[in-house]
């Protein structure tokens, strides 16, 4: 238990050490971004093309499929997939950012979650451009949006990207480690996009068989909290609560993993 | 005070075998129970056995020893990369590591962008920055082709780079890996001088050679490895 804790006081001052110095992390974010700008004149634009792609072309098919209105399926589902697309990149870039940062690794002794805060950092950046997206959905489809989106919608990004880092921290460890974790996890992305309520409404479930899909899905109070407000509705009751408590959870755990396997992770390079 | 204190400390690298490296392996052995497969989990090599180095202001240590001796591995620990498996490393100072000088690089950036890169995750930020780069710039020589990305470079210009950034740090403590030969004659000659001053400076140095002659010339310690031994 001691040794527990005083790994979990190593992550601890891990991630301080990052934050002490963000300039190490969000410039080297920074220069990944321009790094794509440089490659082809439209960067990171590409992304939000395929999706506005996605998102035009299921939303001619997919409310007729599930006879949704389509007033209501269109922003619901764009909303939820940008969302999405910036949850799952995330995640899925974390297995093989320790792989990508090797040699940065070997060389320089700067903190290991500044590494992660980087991915996660340029995957929001990424998230930033395609939220022109919903944006212009809003516009378009203009409803009222929920006030609550300032008090618990913007909060609660802050949140999911501490999240996503924590979570980001505890795979590539993983990943390192076990090399095929990054496939598992791919797919493992791939099925989560199906059963999270994105391109359908937890509605038509029925009450007994919602549970894991929906209740213990942290994906979807991720994408509700956000979602819902934009759309003129209300915030499932304990969101900010279970988005709160999960954050807490996912740090103390990154913290342990930090600590933990901070010393070992350079021998499964 | 600047110092390095190395105490019995010992490195062992763990060799993993390919199934260790498969989850999904893993997981199948867990739970079908180990003795399925008779492949040992991992071996270890021991890199370093119980080092036990002092290092004071002035202090110019020189370390030999055949291939595969722990030379670099030493190095490795004394720069903080790499952690021992056992006993205590102590060190205090700031210190500038000139081992595997390519590690680290963005060959899809620009050289300039590689600059500021290395610099700030050395620690600085964009005022120190806009003081330092353009004497960067002037002693790398490398002209436009700082504006390039790396991916275009020679191996020489590479390493002309790297040397241009770390050694306008100014460092407590230099770790080096053999004697550094960057560039041409003509930068050779320059890169000398200017490493020869970084060294004066400098309160400790630790270089590992195959050259006799060469940690005579500059070291008053001296040590030689012997199977991550102290001989």
């Amino acid at each position: 238990m001691i040794r527990v804790l005083s790994e979990i006081k190593d992550g601890f001052n891990d991630y301080l050490t990052s934050f002490k110095n963000p300039l190490v992390w969000s410039y080297l974010a920074y220069m990944d971004i321009s790094m794509r700008y440089k490659r082809s004149s439209l960067g990171p634009w590409w992304v939000t093309i395929s999706i506005v792609l996605i998102v035009l072309v299921l939303s001619t098919i997919w409310p007729q499929l599930l006879s949704e209105d389509f007033d209501f399926f269109v922003p619901y589902f764009a909303i939820g997939y940008v969302l999405w697309f910036w949850f799952s990149n995330s995640i899925t870039e974390s297995t093989t950012a320790m792989i990508e940062f090797e040699g940065l690794f070997k060389q320089s002794n700067i903190p290991l979650s500044a590494y992660l805060l980087r991915v996660t950092l340029r995957n929001f950046i990424i998230f930033l451009h395609n939220a022109v997206l919903i944006i212009v959905i809003v516009v378009l489809f203009s409803k009222n949006i929920n006030e609550s989106f300032i008090f618990l919608s913007l909060p609660a990004i802050f949140l999911i990207f501490i999240s996503l880092n924590s979570i980001s921290i505890v795979l590539a460890i993983f990943s390192l480690r076990f090399r095929d974790l990054t496939n598992i996890i791919a797919t493992l992305m791939q099925l989560l996009f199906f059963v999270t309520p994105i391109i359908w409404h937890p509605s038509i479930l029925e009450g007994g068989r919602k549970g894991f899909l929906v209740d213990y899905n942290i994906f979807y109070y991720w994408i509700d909290i956000i979602r819902q407000p934009l759309l003129g509705l209300d915030v499932h009751v304990n969101s900010l609560a279970i988005v709160f408590l999960s954050t807490v959870l996912f740090l103390i755990i990154s913290c342990l993993f930090i600590g933990r396997f901070k010393k070992k992770i350079i021998f499964w390079m | 005070m600047i110092q390095i204190k190395l105490k019995n400390v010992s490195l062992n690298f763990p060799i993993y075998s390919e199934v260790t490296r498969s989850f999904k392996k893993t997981l199948v052995k867990k739970i079908i129970g180990g003795n399925i497969t008779q492949l040992k989990e991992h071996y270890h090599v021991e890199a370093l056995s119980k080092i036990n180095l002092q290092l004071k202001h002035g202090d110019r240590l020189g370390i030999s020893g055949p291939n595969g001796s722990g030379k670099t591995t030493l190095l490795r620990v004394l720069s903080g990369i790499l952690h021992p498996s056992d006993g205590e490393v102590k060190i205090n100072g700031v210190l500038v590591p000139f081992i595997d000088l390519h590690y680290g690089l963005n060959i899809e950036a620009s050289g300039l962008e590689n600059i500021k890169m290395r610099c700030i995750l050395l620690g600085m930020n964009f005022k120190d920055l806009d003081e330092i780069i353009e004497k960067i710039i002037d002693f790398s020589e490398l002209g436009k082709y700082i504006y390039m990305p790396v991916k275009t470079y020679s191996s020489g210009m590479i390493m002309r780079l790297v040397f241009s950034i770390l050694s306008m740090i100014k460092s407590d403590i230099i770790i080096m890996d053999e004697w550094l030969s960057v560039g041409d004659s003509d930068f050779l000659i320059k890169a000398n001088k200017r490493l020869n001053k970084m060294i004066d400076d400098s309160s400790i140095l630790v270089i590992a050679s195959h050259s006799n002659e060469l940690l005579d010339n500059i070291c008053n310690k001296r040590i030689e490895l012997v199977e991550g031994k102290i001989r």
